[in-house]
């Protein structure tokens, strides 16, 4: 699935922008490829994928998939998307505090049949919080959070894999680990990849580079 | 897990609050429509025992009827003039016995014998079975007792004596015979009690009885009657209640009574009705607050379920099985109210000589089944739209 942006100009950048960058401008972003979105803070990295995500709809122009205009989508139609199509990993990750590690992953796996817990222990125990998996959420540090919910949208096919800083609470070993997790995935199904990032050093390479 | 999440922020003393509204509601207005139902039919059956438009007049006794031993009678000329009243449909007088009289109960093992009088009055002024009010030498006399008359013996001189209560039913199959003698002779007949009365204060056998008895053991002749029984389109019309007034007559103001205590009943019970559906109302309108709580502190949780890929419906359901079962408690809860209150109140009446009939009517079901669904479909469009909205991108 290919997705494309035309002319999208974000409401609050409306009167800021000056000249068109990747905001006013048209851009595709295809099918099996990775894209690295680099920006300073305040520019619309979050703002970015949360269009592709159908959190907000605050934008003049138009966000296509394979050609058709997703403002028409219906909640079902973003909720097929979310569970078949398009995984995505907050920037406030959005797990449930009361709930175990293993509650929230599963919720997301109960979606789909096809994810067993050997998988998710296998993940879990790459990512070193193998352990954390019974523990209530709200109990755990920030950079474990992270890799909880790292899991959790992994746990879904996906034709694109959107991550919104998922390294911001990371050391580097643990985002080694996790770059070639995602490799290993976006490989498994194929998928593309949007990755936002604020000046973490990256070991991964990547086909393509978004500057809002 | 979802409806772990979804529900996880309850309020329980403010559900708590709402549920015993709803349950208070709700009881109140079964209670009435129940009420209602009840008294209509009691009121429709002591219609039946004698008919609907019956009256009974009687001459008022002075202290001269006393002292002359005579009985004031009504002259027909009196009779003429209640008969050309608009709406009487007939009259007719009480036949009374002018023969010596005992009547025998089977109390205890031993025949109880106690001098008796005996009425009276036109078939067609009773409502009994065809064929149960006729009487032929040789059959049983079938007798109609006021319904006091029971209750005196239970409440007042069986517990005296040491004898057992009765009742209706055991009363209407016990032995019971009756002894006639005068001019020399005497004869004892089979009885039998047909029916309870509340509307004749009389001991009431067919008039073929009296005629027979009258006819050979009568030792005088007795002339005009001290009582008459009327029929009336509306007995409560003005020329006929101006009449009795003027003459003094005494009469069993029971049916006019029971028909303005109707009316009462009636508008009270239309008075709890309202309270009850205001109650229900507010208790509806509570609960849909209630829930809108509930969402709005389950915001975020919705909001990232529907975000990880949940659909609305999946959500919404949730809601929704808890909400039926909320109704069904405040259904059954409000249910088992009713059954207590009016056991409670059908115990009570039963004392004071009134009986309500059995079962719990159906419109009381139909009415709360509408009530609750009512609340559901409702809450259910409000609980469904906001969580759509949820769904939708900012």
């Amino acid at each position: 699935m290919d997705i494309a942006f035309k002319k999208v100009i974000p409401d609050p950048l409306k009167d800021s922008l000056t000249e068109a960058t990747f905001w006013g401008a048209d851009y595709l972003f295809e099918k099996g490829s990775t894209y690295l979105v680099n920006a300073p803070s305040g520019k619309g990295k979050s703002t970015l994928v949360s269009y592709i995500y159908g959190l907000r709809k605050d934008y003049s122009g138009v966000v296509q998939f394979d050609g058709i205009d997703v403002s028409g989508f219906s909640s079902d139609q973003w909720a097929d998307h979310r569970s078949l199509n398009l995984s995505m990993m907050f920037q406030d990750l959005r797990l449930f505090d009361e709930l175990t590690a293993i509650e929230n992953i599963k919720l997301k796996a109960d979606l789909n049949s096809q994810f067993n817990l050997s998988e998710i222990e296998t993940l879990a125990e790459e990512l070193g919080v193998a352990f954390l998996l019974n523990k209530k959420v709200k109990l755990m540090s920030m950079g474990q959070q992270q890799r909880i919910a790292f899991i959790r949208c992994l746990v879904q096919p996906f034709n694109w894999l959107l991550l919104d800083e998922p390294y911001s609470h990371l050391d580097d070993a643990n985002v080694a680990i996790m770059e070639q997790i995602i490799a290993r995935y976006c490989k498994k199904y194929e998928a593309g990849l949007i990755l936002t990032n604020l000046g973490k050093n990256l070991n991964m390479t990547f086909q393509h580079t978004v500057s809002v | 897990m979802i409806k772990k999440l979804v529900l996880s922020k309850q309020s329980y003393s403010q559900l708590g609050i709402v549920l015993f509204g709803s349950v208070f509601g709700l009881l109140l207005m079964m209670l009435s429509i129940q009420l209602y139902m009840d008294i209509k039919e009691a009121i429709d059956k002591k219609k039946e025992t004698i008919g609907s438009h019956f009256l009974v007049l009687s001459k008022p006794v002075t202290i001269l009827n006393t002292l002359s031993n005579t009985p004031s009678v009504f002259s027909s000329e009196e009779l003429e003039v209640i008969r050309t009243i608009p709406g009487i449909e007939k009259i007719a007088a009480f036949k009374s016995n002018a023969f010596k009289a005992k009547a025998g109960f089977a109390l205890g093992g031993n025949m109880m014998y106690s001098d008796m009088f005996f009425e009276a009055v036109p078939e067609d002024f009773l409502e009994v079975e065809p064929g149960k009010w006729n009487w032929q030498n040789g059959r049983s006399v079938p007798m109609i007792l006021p319904s006091e008359y029971l209750n005196l013996y239970n409440s007042g001189f069986a517990p005296v004596q040491n004898l057992p209560q009765i009742s209706k039913n055991a009363a209407k199959v016990s032995g019971l015979k009756i002894q006639v003698s005068g001019n020399g002779g005497n004869e004892e007949f089979e009885a039998e009690i047909v029916a309870f009365t509340d509307r004749i204060n009389s001991i009431l056998v067919p008039e073929s009885f009296i005629d027979y008895a009258n006819g050979k053991y009568a030792e005088t002749k007795k002339e005009g009657s001290s009582r008459v029984v009327l029929m009336s389109k509306d007995p409560s019309n003005e020329k006929l209640m101006k009449l009795i007034e003027d003459n003094g007559y005494e009469t069993n103001m029971e049916l006019l009574k029971s028909g303005k205590m109707s009316l009462v009943l009636n508008v009270i019970l239309g008075l709890v009705l309202g309270i009850g559906s205001v109650v229900v109302l507010m208790a509806i309108l509570g609960f849909i607050q209630y829930s809108q709580l509930l969402i709005n502190k389950s915001t975020y949780e919705i909001r990232t379920l529907l975000q990880l890929g949940y659909k609305v419906k999946t959500v919404f359901v949730k809601y929704l099985s808890f909400y039926t079962v909320v109704m069904l408690l405040v259904f059954v809860f409000a249910g088992i109210g009713l059954m207590l209150i009016r056991s409670t109140l059908t115990d009570y009446l039963n004392e004071k000589g009134l009986e309500l009939p059995g079962s719990v009517h159906f419109l009381v079901f139909a009415v709360s089944l509408f009530t609750i669904v009512l609340f559901l479909v409702i809450n259910a469009i409000g609980t469904y739209r906001s969580i759509r909205k949820l769904a939708m991108p900012a």
